[in-house]
């Protein structure tokens, strides 16, 4: 169940961004909350949460980008789509790291394609925990809290992204299994990192939340590439 | 050649004679194997068999008494027919496979040179025979020698180049100095094995066999050099084929921006001529509105980079044309350590396969025309992300997507095409970056990644 909410002064528009929202939710399995605010004063006094938030860009008061600036000022997470009649706006909307945007008036497919890449996103949300036999006790991190694993000799080290730790026995090919589902990607024989860790890339590795540097390994660097690439992108 | 060599009667010369024509003819399937067939090919093939059959019984027999009364005029005659033995084969080719001239006469000369080769293998596996006192009935010797020869030298061949040649496309022979190099082969060919042949019993074995061997080496060499040749000259073709497209490309961008420039320019003046009419006759909201007007124009065309402002500008124009719906957003500044003309080849030939995928789309209800364009550097990585609806008719390869465009002649259009994707991971590898190409159901991925300097 995601919560979308739209910010639009025009009703009508409202109407038809809930009409599609409902279609898509038919065609892709998914529920949707759909929660419609008038104005971003609205929006940010409240500071209401959502997992994904459509801006109309053209709103008396504070307009849609100026808003969307206020809201990553507290919130680096959740996509934001702008809605806009014209696409000169938007095409600085990386400043505010808007996902994308739609041109009004707006196209059921054109809905579609923008949407179908948010869900992508969306679902990078594992919300999974696993289970760490440390020598002393039985640790559970959650997935997403998760920055990377390593392996020396045959020790697991677990590293999470605020500082949290802990080890045991195993091989790293059974945690890649474990976390298949998830955003990791194996950048070496001895590493599993995390995709949204990720703070930085450079040519010969990635600095993960944690501070840490990791290496590719040469035969994975390409692959790996591609999959940080794919992520950032939206497209995995 | 294996005519009028060691046997010196005559079912001898005719089994050498048909051993030769099986290995000819071998030899020239080898080659034309791969090229289009055409129709009733067994009946052609038949016919092929039957005409050298004929050649082979009517030749002998035309020799016959020139080889035994020991005149020369034979070796005149030999020279002259050795010399059309590779247009004969050549005129095989062309009857059994659609193909043009050029093919054919390199596919000819081709397979007698191997043959040349087999047979002059065979040669000093007679020598060895004879030297280590092997003796057998004389057309079983020939016959298993024959085999030995052929098989060695033609599976040799095979593995080493026919293969290639047969999946590089046979079809690309244009270029006449090739046919010059062959006719050469030929002629050296023909000369080397006339010597052997009239070389008088008496002389000794070793100078025989070391003939034999010069001859081998050379026609091996020959054979080499036209791969070379060929394969060189595709890799040629390929070069020039794509510096023509660099250079379509260079030319449109230097209109583009000449145009885009010229609007700039414009919005400029207007800009200027706004701000003059303020205080006349026309109101000031208007003026406003005109202002925000020229405003918006002169906003759309600013990335922050010069060069992506130039082909987004562009291939928006041609969305517009179209009916696409085209968004972007762009941080112009992410891909500023890209060269103008490479960002202009890379986003036109991602553009253009979006748009063209999307035009594709035959489809009545919804509208599927979108395309979406992000550029973005997050983590310290620019990467650029490319998405359209598509048909799911092009094959998702492992290196790029095989595209549906025919070619004038109705198949799959693969060499020009699959410049576009090429071209833009060759770019793209330059600068250290990735490239990938995903799909999720109906939505087509194109995901770019380049690490900043």
């Amino acid at each position: 169940m995601y919560r979308v909410i739209s910010v639009e002064d025009d009703e009508t528009e409202a109407a038809v961004l809930k009409n599609y929202l409902d279609r898509f939710a038919s065609e892709s399995g998914e529920n949707f909350e759909f929660v419609h605010l008038k104005s971003a004063i609205e929006f940010l006094d409240k500071q209401r949460t959502a997992d994904l938030i459509f801006f109309d860009i053209d709103l008396p008061g504070i307009n849609g980008i100026e808003a969307a600036t206020l809201l990553r000022s507290y919130d680096e997470e959740t996509p934001i789509i702008f809605v806009t009649n014209l696409a000169q706006y938007a095409i600085k909307g990386y400043e505010v790291d808007a996902l994308d945007f739609v041109v009004k008036p707006v196209g059921y497919r054109d809905f579609c394609l923008r949407m179908r890449k948010a869900l992508r996103i969306l679902r990078r949300r594992s919300g999974r925990n696993i289970t760490v036999q440390d020598h002393e006790s039985m640790r559970v991190f959650s997935v997403d809290d998760l920055a990377f694993v390593d392996i020396s000799g045959h020790s697991l080290g677990f590293h999470c992204g605020n500082g949290d730790a802990a080890s045991c026995r195993g091989s790293l090919r059974e945690i890649e299994g474990q976390l298949a589902d998830d955003t990791f990607v194996r950048i070496s024989n001895s590493c599993l990192a995390n995709l949204r860790h990720i703070r930085q890339v450079t040519r010969d590795g990635i600095v993960m939340t944690t501070g840490d540097k990791l290496y590719f390994s040469r035969s994975r660097k390409k692959p790996a590439m591609e999959a940080i690439a794919s992520y950032l992108g939206g497209s995995q | 050649m294996g005519w009028l060599s060691q046997s010196n009667d005559f079912t001898g010369d005719l089994i050498s004679a048909a051993i030769v024509g099986v290995e000819l003819l071998f030899a020239v399937w080898l080659f034309c194997r791969g090229l289009p067939k055409r129709d009733r090919l067994c009946l052609r093939v038949g016919i092929c068999i039957a005409a050298t059959a004929a050649i082979v019984i009517g030749g002998t027999f035309f020799a016959e008494p020139y080889r035994a009364s020991g005149n020369s005029m034979l070796n005149v005659i030999q020279i002259f027919f050795y010399c059309l033995v590779p247009l004969m084969l050549a005129g095989a080719t062309l009857f059994c496979r659609k193909t043009s001239v050029w093919v054919a006469i390199f596919c000819g000369i081709g397979a007698h040179t191997m043959q040349n080769i087999g047979s002059g293998i065979e040669g000093l596996l007679r020598y060895a025979f004879y030297t280590l006192k092997i003796q057998l009935p004389s057309p079983i010797e020939s016959l298993l020698i024959a085999v030995i020869g052929t098989a060695t030298v033609y599976s040799l061949c095979e593995r080493l180049f026919l293969h290639e040649l047969r999946r590089n496309g046979l079809q690309e022979i244009r270029d006449r100095g090739i046919l010059l190099v062959l006719v050469v082969a030929e002629l050296v060919s023909v000369v080397f094995d006339i010597i052997i042949k009239t070389v008088p019993e008496e002389t000794s074995a070793l100078y025989q066999n070391l003939l034999r061997i010069v001859h081998l080496a050379m026609a091996a060499f020959i054979l080499y050099c036209l791969y070379e040749m060929l394969y060189n000259r595709q890799l040629q073709q390929e070069i020039q084929a794509v510096s023509h497209l660099l250079a379509n490309s260079r030319q449109q961008y230097e209109a583009s921006k000449e145009t885009i420039d010229a609007i700039n320019m414009k919005c400029h003046d207007l800009k200027h001529q706004i701000r003059a009419l303020k205080g006349g006759g026309v109101s000031d909201t208007a003026l406003e509105e005109l202002a925000a007007t020229v405003q918006i124009y002169d906003t759309t065309l600013r990335t922050g980079n010069e060069a992506l402002d130039v082909i987004l500008t562009e291939k928006a124009l041609v969305c517009e044309r179209e009916g696409i719906t085209f968004t972007r957003i762009v941080d112009g500044k992410a891909l500023d350590h890209i060269a103008a003309a490479d960002l202009y080849s890379l986003f036109g030939n991602a553009l253009d396969n979006a748009i063209e995928a999307t035009l594709r789309i035959k489809d009545s209800g919804d509208d599927f025309r979108s395309i979406s364009l992000t550029v973005k550097k997050p983590a310290g990585l620019a990467v650029i992300h490319l998405e359209n609806y598509f048909t799911d008719t092009v094959d998702l390869d492992a290196d790029f997507p095989v595209t549906q465009k025919l070619g004038p002649d109705g198949t799959r259009d693969t060499l020009n095409h699959g410049y576009g994707i090429r071209s833009m991971r060759a770019v793209v590898k330059r600068y250290g970056g990735t490239l990938s190409i995903s799909a999720d159901g109906d939505i087509f991925c194109l995901d770019i990644a380049i690490p900043s300097v």
